[in-house]
């Protein structure tokens, strides 16, 4: 199958720190560090035009993450100004819905939770706590709350556990964190509180990144995680009530990795770091994942450029 | 933002990166004393790291008593067995430096000197530890400064006599380079290297009226430092540049009051902090001399130090002199202490810190296996980073069948092809002869032979019971015509067949007013095992309707009453035949006999059939069919199948005992055997259970076109489920449309289905790109109405939030903000300044301009040896320096050499202490080495050069040989021009970096049709080769450098000049050893760029 790949002309006027396809691959969104959120249209053919450019940020913006489109155009965006910002789009018009600053330093990552759990969504920040902000059917207003001292020296992702069709499947998340940690935190449904499940220590440096897997493999979950010290871990569990937690190193990168990310199907992985480098990763028939050879266009002309 | 304060006061000690238990060390000052303590007890406390965030008061987690009081702490990262958290050394008020280990004290066990050597004259003032952990030096009064080998700490190094005798207030390590640092004293800065015995390799920075009282190096940069005055009318902090030290090279006046205490953050290079006498601390940015943020201090007290945290790089500690140590972070310290948020650091939005940073580069997927990549690349030829977003569609090896099935789905509503492309399948050569692939090709037949509504007969054929009559599968002739044809060709056939349908599938309408004794019914009778060959023949032709062979089989085994029966039923006209063969065999004469023969003849034609026969319920069938099925020998399961086929007329019992022999079957594991079943029985589900021997697009299509066959309008249960599973796959690997295409047909399927649906057609692109309408789309009932929140009365309305209501930054902080007094900055950079301007975000630092590179430097060079040792600055520039594009680059990190062991790097020249002279001894070398402090540089030079360990061969300015570098770069720049090729042994490996650019430059000398041209070629391989070669013989360049030099030869053997000059271009931006190659490197690239006309 060919490949066509096709540039897209973001006019950020400086770092990209972000782009996210939302889950047809019809809509990119952008970030970087002119504060600003783009959003553009993709065709399949890989045309692209710019649908809107949203500012509202004073800081550099770091991450985007896409509602479910059962939830019609909905972004989030967290920035180094303190503030997750929901943008909507109504009626083919883009414009902030919400804004929140709670938090007490840089908002480093932001994630809607899956469909299932409702509109939903948690964000991380370097003051060391977790955001969770949720929006009420009935009195049609975001509630939010925070978790406070989720990982000591700062939280730097949050990745929702996969969605299941059962209402009263219990709802998770994965956080990382510079405490060298990757944790696991469980929803209590009663008190309505969110309760750390699970410590995982496997990394001797700071998590940059740590996701779990968007689809369970009759019934096994699979989280990925990765940190300045170029580790790249996979943690599987059979079953996520009773079992235990395996980890099994993946890779060890000769370079600090900072990005991993699972497509919505769960088939694909693609991790990123100090190589300037994107290695996509695919589960194999057996279970295994395994590297796919790529082309990598992002390596030409930029050598060990710190 | 926060700050909390500790227990006590104290001089402190972050640990260092490297070491296990984080955590600060906190000791008593030596210079203070508190006449109202309750006691007068010495203690050493560690407090953890963990503590600092999660406690809201903070108190030590392991404190010991001590006899020592402590000017400055320092910890080494340098681990071993013994001391498994490295040693922590304290410069003591007695002139002691102590040292112990760390690992016992956090521990909590006990406080094990390891060495208390009192060396030093007075106050241990300060002592730092080298980049590497292995060094210790400490400084005090009288100008004495001694050496510890952290490995070795029973005798200390001295470099001799001080050439001062002031005291020695500070001393800090270089980050860059294990062997120098910088100490101060009050009135100047001087420079020690551990390879130069005797005195400073450098001083300077003597400016009148400055107290220098504190002093950093740049963490990224070798050559940069920055020193603070305490002084009341001079409270400047400088900049210096070690290769320039004339005059600073910025002056930042951020302190209105003597500054005493400065820090550069080891994480962000731009960052600096700093205290001054007036209470304040001000964080900064050095490039912009922006203060970008401060710190909430506590009033009427003195700070002694600031130290950033190297571990967390956004904390930091403040010593005060008689107040508790306060411990802030520019982000968040946990649990707060209640009463401590005055004391909350604050730094400017518009400042984003380095560790923030994260390589620029990512990706996200969709599905349809759409990729979007975002990276940072560098354009050499705008000279400028650019931010890339692609959008791509993974292409994966492995092949699921998308493209089986897009064929598929485009055939599928023409039944000739669809016809063609199972003809394809069933038919097609497999080298594979086991009963399994035949059977697969027997499972393709029938499904054939059901798309095309193939006959009875047709259907035995394909099974392989009877002989195929008709060949031409794709005949269009219609199943009836094809059975009319069939009766012409055997005409004795009589009517009793003629009216029953041929097709099994299409027989229904033809059927349904017929009713005629199920064969299920009496074969259950029959004892099949007992059956022998004359049996299962008799069987294969009543299959085959060769009637007169069965009564001939039945009349040989004298079976005449069975053959008439036989014949009664189905072939009338053979009774006569029957009759006379009897009457022959048995002789018998009974004129009855031939009575009956007349009437036979002519009761045939016409005969009727009893319809009044009840139909059997499914469940008799089904117990009828099992029993068959027990008696029917396994070898002849395609008799058994056809036996139906042939015999039974109703339709739905055809499917039954099909689906019945086929679960029978599927039950014994012989799954392609029931896969036939149920393709003749029409069950898909039972067919999806049994056919998973076949790929998943094979299975789906089968599935496929039996439902097509059947003409059903839902998809079965499990026919949706392997569709909706083959979607997903075909998602993954970017199959969008095909995907749609494949679910597209579907209609009330289930949630999850129509979710795909509505999902493909997004992921296809659309109205736009499908040309199909919209499905039903799943989410329009659940969408929430989330934009009416935003009603005047909600609490958290975004439009009209009110300023943060905390004490935090006010918006404009990074040009207003200074609430200590206005920041006097320094007068703007000079406008060409490119540092001051390369990072305005949080981007990697812009490589130098390569325009930098291409000033034909050579020209004027070597006045001095270029090639120094990394510690060393390069040459003075010749012309008065404006500080701004001509800066020196930034001197990059000695490259790691894995060769050489950190042991061996330096040479230590430095005496051991037992040497050292006596207090009054130490003046006299200050006359020995005929220094004094306002040395010139040139000097100074020449000094350092000889303490280097480079054998100085004279220059032999007569000999003809080429010379070494050494003595080469000290001879005049005209020399520079000699044109014989350098006697120089190199390596192998070397040969093979020059040949090829040699080869190069002797192609363009051949080639030249201009003068000129060949003239440059010349000088610039002259060049190369006076520069490289001798650089490679003597191993001077880095292995970084030669690994790009391998390259460049590589790609210049291969003529990819391109290649070759995009390897220049990054040696240029990343190699370590600039002073190294900055020699060849022009002269290298015009030659390339000449290559390339």
């Amino acid at each position: 199958m060919t490949t066509i790949r096709q540039r897209i002309d973001t006019q950020h006027r400086d770092a990209i720190h972000d782009a996210q396809l939302n889950i047809y691959g019809n809509r990119l969104a952008t970030c970087g560090s002119d504060r600003l959120v783009k959003i553009f249209e993709v065709r399949p053919n890989g045309q692209s035009y710019p649908l809107i450019e949203l500012s509202g940020h004073n800081g550099p913006v770091w991450k985007v993450s896409w509602a479910h489109p059962k939830y019609g155009g909905l972004l989030a965006s967290a920035s180094y100004d303190k503030k997750v910002i929901i943008w909507q789009e109504v009626n083919g018009r883009w414009q902030k819905t919400y804004e929140w600053e709670t938090h007490e330093a840089s908002v480093t990552s932001v994630a809607f939770a899956p469909h299932q759990f409702g509109l939903m969504l948690a964000s991380s920040s370097a003051d060391g706590t977790i955001g969770i902000l949720r929006f009420d059917g009935q009195t049609q207003q975001w509630q939010s709350s925070r978790i406070q001292y989720c990982h000591d020296q700062g939280v730097n992702s949050v990745s929702w556990a996969p969605g299941t069709a059962d209402p009263n499947g219990k709802k998770r998340f994965v956080s990382a964190g510079n405490d060298k940690l990757v944790k696991i935190w469980l929803l209590n449904e009663e008190l309505n509180e969110w309760t750390c499940e699970k410590t995982i220590h496997c990394h001797k440096d700071f998590v940059r990144e740590a996701a779990w897997c968007p689809v369970t493999n009759k019934g096994q979950h699979s989280i990925v995680s990765c940190g300045l010290d170029g580790n790249l871990v996979l943690y599987r569990i059979s079953d996520i009530d009773t079992a235990e937690w395996k980890s099994k190193l993946l890779e060890q990168a000769p370079c600090a990795l900072y990005h991993a990310s699972f497509s919505p199907c769960g088939s694909f992985l693609s991790v990123s770091g100090d190589d300037n480098m994107i290695t996509l990763w695919r589960e194999n028939l057996q279970g295994q994942w395994i590297k796919i050879p790529r082309e990598n266009k992002e390596r030409e002309g930029m050598g060990q450029q710190r | 933002m926060s700050s909390k304060l500790y227990s006590r006061s104290g001089v402190f000690s972050w640990g260092p990166r490297g070491i296990q238990s984080k955590g600060l060390i906190v000791a008593d000052f030596a210079q203070f004393f508190d006449p109202n303590a309750v006691s007068v007890e010495q203690k050493i406390d560690f407090l953890a790291a963990s503590d600092i965030y999660e406690k809201a008061q903070l108190t030590p987690n392991v404190s010991l008593p001590t006899n020592y009081r402590f000017n400055e702490l320092s910890w080494t990262s340098m681990c071993s067995d013994a001391h498994p958290n490295g040693i922590v050394a304290g410069g003591t008020e007695d002139g002691s430096v102590v040292f112990f280990d760390a690992d016992k004290f956090i521990s909590g066990q006990k406080l094990e000197v390891l060495s208390a050597r009192k060396d030093h004259h007075g106050h241990v003032l300060t002592i730092d530890v080298s980049k590497d952990g292995r060094w210790m030096a400490s400084g005090g009064g009288s100008g004495q400064i001694l050496l510890w080998d952290c490995a070795n700490l029973k005798t200390p190094f001295s470099p001799g006599a001080p050439n001062f005798p002031d005291q020695v207030k500070l001393l800090r390590w270089n980050h860059k380079n294990e062997s120098v640092f910088a100490s101060i004293s009050s009135r100047r800065v001087s420079f020690w290297d551990l390879r130069r015995n005797g005195s400073p390799v450098l001083e300077f920075a003597e400016i009148p009226g400055c107290d220098w009282s504190s002093l950093c190096w740049n963490p990224s940069d070798a050559s940069q430092l920055m020193v603070a005055s305490q002084s009341q009318n001079a409270s400047v902090v400088q900049k210096w540049d070690s290769r320039f030290t004339q005059t600073p090279v910025k002056e930042y006046r951020h302190h209105n009051m003597g500054v005493t205490s400065l820090d550069w953050n080891k994480s962000d290079d731009r960052l600096l902090i700093s205290s001054g006498c007036d209470g304040q601390v001000v964080i900064w940015n050095h490039e912009t001399s922006e203060v970008l943020g401060g710190v909430g201090s506590l009033t009427g007290d003195w700070i002694r130090s600031v130290k950033w945290n190297e571990e967390e790089p956004a904390q930091f500690a403040i010593q005060y002199f008689q107040h508790p140590v306060q411990i802030s972070s520019l982000t968040s310290l946990g649990v707060p202490q209640p009463g401590a948020e005055v004391l909350a650091a604050r730094v400017s939005d518009q400042f984003v810190p380095a560790w923030h940073r994260a390589p620029l580069i990512g990706s996200s997927v969709s599905l349809g296996g759409r990729l979007a990549t975002f990276w940072k690349s560098y354009d050499v030829m705008t000279q400028q980073f650019q931010h890339n977003v692609e959008v791509e569609t993974i292409g994966i090896q492995e092949d699921v069948g998308v493209e089986d099935i897009a064929q598929y789905l485009h055939v599928k509503d023409d039944k000739r092809n669809l016809g063609w492309y199972l003809h394809e399948r069933a038919y097609a050569q497999s080298t594979d002869s086991s009963e399994d692939s035949e059977l697969r090709q027997k499972v393709w037949l029938i499904l054939l032979a059901l798309q095309e509504g193939a006959g009875r007969t047709k259907m035995l054929s394909y099974l392989g019971l009877v002989d195929a009559q008709n060949d031409d599968v794709f005949s269009d002739h219609n199943p009836t015509t094809h059975t009319n044809s069939q009766t012409t060709t055997q005409p004795t056939t009589t009517t009793d067949r003629s009216a029953r349908s041929t097709s099994i599938v299409s027989a229904a309408e033809t059927d349904n007013d017929m009713t005629e004794i199920s064969v299920i019914d009496k074969c259950s009778e029959v004892n099949w095992a007992a059956l022998n060959t004359s049996g299962w023949d008799l069987l294969l032709n009543t299959m085959r309707q060769d009637h007169l062979a069965v009564i001939r089989v039945l009349m040989s085994s004298n079976q005449h009453v069975a053959a008439m029966m036989y014949s009664a039923q189905h072939d009338t006209e053979n009774l006569s035949m029957i009759l006379e063969d009897y009457n022959r065999v048995t002789q018998n004469s009974n004129p009855l006999s031939a009575l009956t023969l007349a009437l036979s003849a002519s009761a045939s034609a016409s005969r009727t059939e009893t319809p009044s026969h009840q139909h059997a319920t499914k469940e008799e069938t089904i117990q009828k069919v099992y029993k068959i099925c027990e008696t029917f020998p396994d070898e002849k399961w395609r008799e058994l199948l056809g036996l139906i086929i042939a015999h039974e007329t109703n339709t739905e019992d055809i499917r039954l005992s099909a689906t019945t022999i086929g679960q029978k079957w599927l039950s014994q594991g012989k799954n392609l055997r029931a896969c036939i079943a149920f393709l003749i029985g029409g069950d898909i589900d039972q067919l999806l259970l049994s056919n998973t021997s076949f790929s998943q697009v094979d299975r789906l299509k089968q599935a496929l076109v039996l439902h097509q066959v059947l003409k059903a309008t839902t998809y079965s249960q499990g026919l949706e489920q392997l569709i909706i599973d083959f979607t997903n796959r075909l998602l993954t690997q970017g199959a969008g449309s095909t995907a749609w295409n494949l679910v597209k047909w579907c209609q009330n399927g289930s949630a999850e289905m129509q979710e795909l649906q509505w999902t493909c057609y997004n992921v296809a692109g659309g109205r736009d790109c499908t040309g199909d309408q919209p499905p039903l789309n799943p989410y329009n009932i659940s969408q929430p109405q989330i934009q009416n929140h935003q009603s005047p009365n909600h609490p958290m309305r975004p439009f009209q939030q009110q300023p943060h209501p905390s004490v935090l930054a006010p918006p404009a902080m990074a040009n207003g903000f200074n609430p200590y007094n206005p920041a006097q900055s320094q007068a703007p950079p000079p406008p060409n300044d490119y540092m001051s301007n390369r990072r305005s975000s949080n981007i990697a630092p812009m490589p130098p301009s390569s325009t930098f590179y291409q000033t034909p430097s050579w020209n004027h060079k070597p006045l001095q040896p270029p090639s120094m040792p990394p510690n060393m600055p390069p040459p003075k520039p010749a012309a008065p320096v404006t500080p701004g594009w001509n800066d020196p680059p930034p001197m990059a990190a000695k490259s790691a050499q894995p060769t050489a062991p950190k042991q061996n790097v330096m040479e230590i020249n430095w005496k051991p202490v037992e040497t050292a002279p006596a207090p009054g001894g130490m003046m006299r070398g200050q006359q020995m080495n005929g220094f004094s402090g306002g040395m010139g540089y040139q000097n100074l030079m020449s000094n350092g050069i000889q303490g280097m360990t480079i054998n100085n061969q004279p220059p032999s300015a007569t000999s003809s040989s080429f010379p070494s570098p050494t003595a080469y770069q000290q001879r005049p720049a005209s020399v520079a021009s000699v044109s014989a090729p350098p006697p120089i042994q190199l390596t192998p490996e070397d040969e093979k970096i020059v040949e090829p650019i040699n080869a190069l430059a002797q192609i363009i000398i051949d080639n030249a049709r201009v003068q000129a041209r060949m003239e440059k070629a010349k000088e610039f391989r002259t060049r190369i080769q006076a520069e490289l070669s001798p650089r490679l013989a003597a191993n001077r360049l880095s292995v970084e450098t030669k690994q790009h030099l391998t390259h460049l030869a590589y790609f210049i053997g291969m003529r990819q000049i391109r290649e070759a000059q995009a390897v220049v271009a990054q040696m240029a931006r990343n190699s370590s050893d600039f002073t190294e190659i900055s020699s060849f490197l022009p002269a290298l690239k015009s030659l390339l760029s000449l290559a390339l006309q």
